[in-house]
C-alpha cells in the first residue's frame, strides 16, 4: 500500500511537470498571436465604398493620412476633402499647412475644407458633423492611420450620429504602424500601448 | 452579516484604499519626474521647447540675453507638411531681441524616440564647432531625457545641461490632471521613458 502510494505520488509529480511544461510552451507559442490579435483589434477597415466626402483626420507629421485622402479624392471617391490641424508655434497651423499639401497633390482648393482647431478626434467628429448638417452631406471616408482607425470611427459614430462613416485607413508599412510583432519595434510599442490607454479615455468618457 | 459578506467588504475596502494611495503617491511624486534645472556656460543653447503655451522662447532669449552661450540653435522635427516649429521659434526669438546671426535652425528626422535624434545633434553641434550645450527642454522629459542626453552626448565629446523655464515646471504641476494636453504630455512621457528602457537604441 505504502509503495503504491508513492509511486502514485511520483507519477502525479511527473504529470504535473508535464503539465505546467506544455502551459508554458503554450503561452510562449501563443502570447505573440494573442499580442497581435489585440493590436489588430484596433484597426476597422471597411469595404471601398463612394462618400459624400472624404476626412483626413488630423496628428500625423508625415502627412500619410492627407497623401491617402487626396488619392482618394482623385480617384472620384468623394467631390469634398477635409484635413485638420492645431494652432502650432507662433501664427503656424498645420490645417492650413496639410490644406497646402493636399492642394500640391492636386486637389482643387475650391475642393478642400481646414479645420484648424482639432486637438483630438471627438473635436474633429464635432467640427466634421456640424460642416456635414450645414452642406446637407450624409456620409464620409474616415483616413486615419491604421492603429486610431476603430477609436475614430467609435468616436465620429458616437458624436456625428445620423451619418454614414467609412473607415479607409492607411495600409500597415513602414513608416506606419504595422501589427506584426509591434512590440519588437520601439515606435510600434509606444503608438499600440498609447492608443490602449485612449480607448481606455476613451470608454470611460474621461479627458474631453 | 455572514462571516463570508464581512470578507468581501473587508478586500473591497482594502482595493480601494490601496487605489487610493497609489494614486496620491504618483500625484505626491510627479515633482520627481522632472530633473533639476541646471545652466552652464556653453559655446551654444539648443532649444526644443517649442509649444506656444509654454515658455521655452522667451527661456532661451533670457539665456542669451544672460550671457550663457553666444547662439541659439532651435532643433526640432516637422510638425505638417513642410512646417517646423523651429523655424516659427527662431522667428519668435528674433522678435523678443536675439539678433538674427546668432539664431539658426535644425531640422531633425522623425524618430521613434529622443536616443535617436543625438547622433543627427552631435554631428551638427561639432559641424558649428560646439564642444558645450545648454539644453532648452520640456520639464516633463528632463528626469530620463537629461541622464539619456546627457550620457549620449559626452559619449559624442560635447558636455551638455538640460534647463528649463521654472514657470514651465510650475504650469505642468498644476492641476495637470484637469488639463487634457498636460495629463497626455506627462502620462506620455512616464510612459516613454519606461518603453525607452527596452530597446537599446533608445536607452
Amino acid at each position: 500500500m505504502t509503495a503504491q502510494s508513492g509511486k502514485f505520488k511520483g507519477r502525479s509529480r511527473w504529470l504535473w511537470i508535464a503539465a505546467s511544461g506544455l502551459i508554458l510552451l503554450g503561452c510562449y507559442f501563443l502570447t505573440p498571436m494573442a499580442l497581435t490579435g489585440m493590436a489588430g483589434s484596433l484597426v476597422r477597415a471597411d469595404p471601398v465604398t463612394k462618400a459624400d466626402l472624404i476626412v483626413a483626420l488630423g496628428g500625423d507629421p508625415r502627412c500619410l493620412r492627407e497623401k491617402r485622402s487626396a488619392e482618394l479624392f482623385l480617384q472620384g471617391m468623394a467631390s469634398k476633402l477635409i484635413v485638420s490641424g492645431v494652432p502650432s508655434a507662433w501664427g503656424i497651423n498645420t490645417g492650413d499647412a496639410a490644406k497646402r499639401y493636399v492642394v500640391s497633390l492636386g486637389v482643387p482648393e475650391s475642393s478642400v475644407i481646414a479645420l484648424r482647431e482639432s486637438f483630438n478626434t471627438r473635436i474633429e467628429a464635432i467640427a466634421v458633423s456640424e460642416i456635414m448638417k450645414s452642406n446637407g452631406w450624409h456620409s464620409a471616408i474616415i483616413v486615419t492611420s491604421p492603429f486610431h482607425s476603430r477609436r475614430a470611427m467609435h468616436t465620429f459614430e458616437r458624436y456625428a450620429a445620423g451619418n454614414s462613416f467609412y473607415s479607409m485607413p492607411l495600409p500597415e508599412q513602414k513608416p506606419e504602424w504595422q501589427r506584426e510583432r509591434w512590440w519588437s519595434r520601439r515606435g510600434d510599442m509606444g503608438t499600440t500601448i498609447r492608443e490602449m490607454i485612449a480607448w481606455g479615455n476613451t470608454l470611460a468618457g474621461g479627458f474631453k | 452579516v455572514t462571516g463570508a459578506a464581512r470578507s468581501i467588504a473587508r478586500r473591497i475596502v482594502i482595493a480601494i484604499a490601496t487605489a487610493v494611495i497609489v494614486v496620491i503617491l504618483a500625484i505626491v511624486s510627479l515633482p520627481l519626474f522632472f530633473a533639476s534645472s541646471k545652466v552652464a556656460r556653453s559655446d551654444v543653447i539648443l532649444h526644443f521647447s517649442f509649444d506656444p503655451r509654454m515658455h521655452g522662447d522667451d527661456y532661451a532669449a533670457q539665456l542669451y540675453r544672460d550671457g550663457v552661450a553666444p547662439a541659439i540653435v532651435c532643433a526640432g522635427a516637422q510638425a505638417s507638411w513642410e512646417v517646423y516649429p523651429a523655424d516659427s521659434s527662431r522667428q519668435h526669438l528674433i522678435s523678443l531681441g536675439v539678433p538674427p546671426e546668432s539664431v539658426s535652425v535644425l531640422h531633425l528626422p522623425i524618430v521613434d524616440c529622443g536616443g535617436e535624434v543625438v547622433p543627427f545633434l552631435s554631428e551638427a553641434l561639432k559641424a558649428r564647432g560646439a564642444r558645450s550645450a545648454v539644453i532648452v527642454a520640456d520639464p516633463t522629459a528632463t528626469r530620463f531625457g537629461s541622464w539619456r542626453f546627457e550620457k549620449r552626448l559626452a559619449e559624442a565629446g560635447i558636455t551638455a545641461a538640460i534647463t528649463f523655464a521654472e514657470e514651465d515646471r510650475a504650469e505642468m504641476l498644476g492641476g495637470w490632471w484637469r488639463s487634457h494636453w498636460k495629463a497626455q504630455r506627462i502620462v506620455g512621457s512616464v510612459m516613454n521613458s519606461t518603453i525607452d528602457l527596452l530597446y537599446a537604441p533608445c536607452r
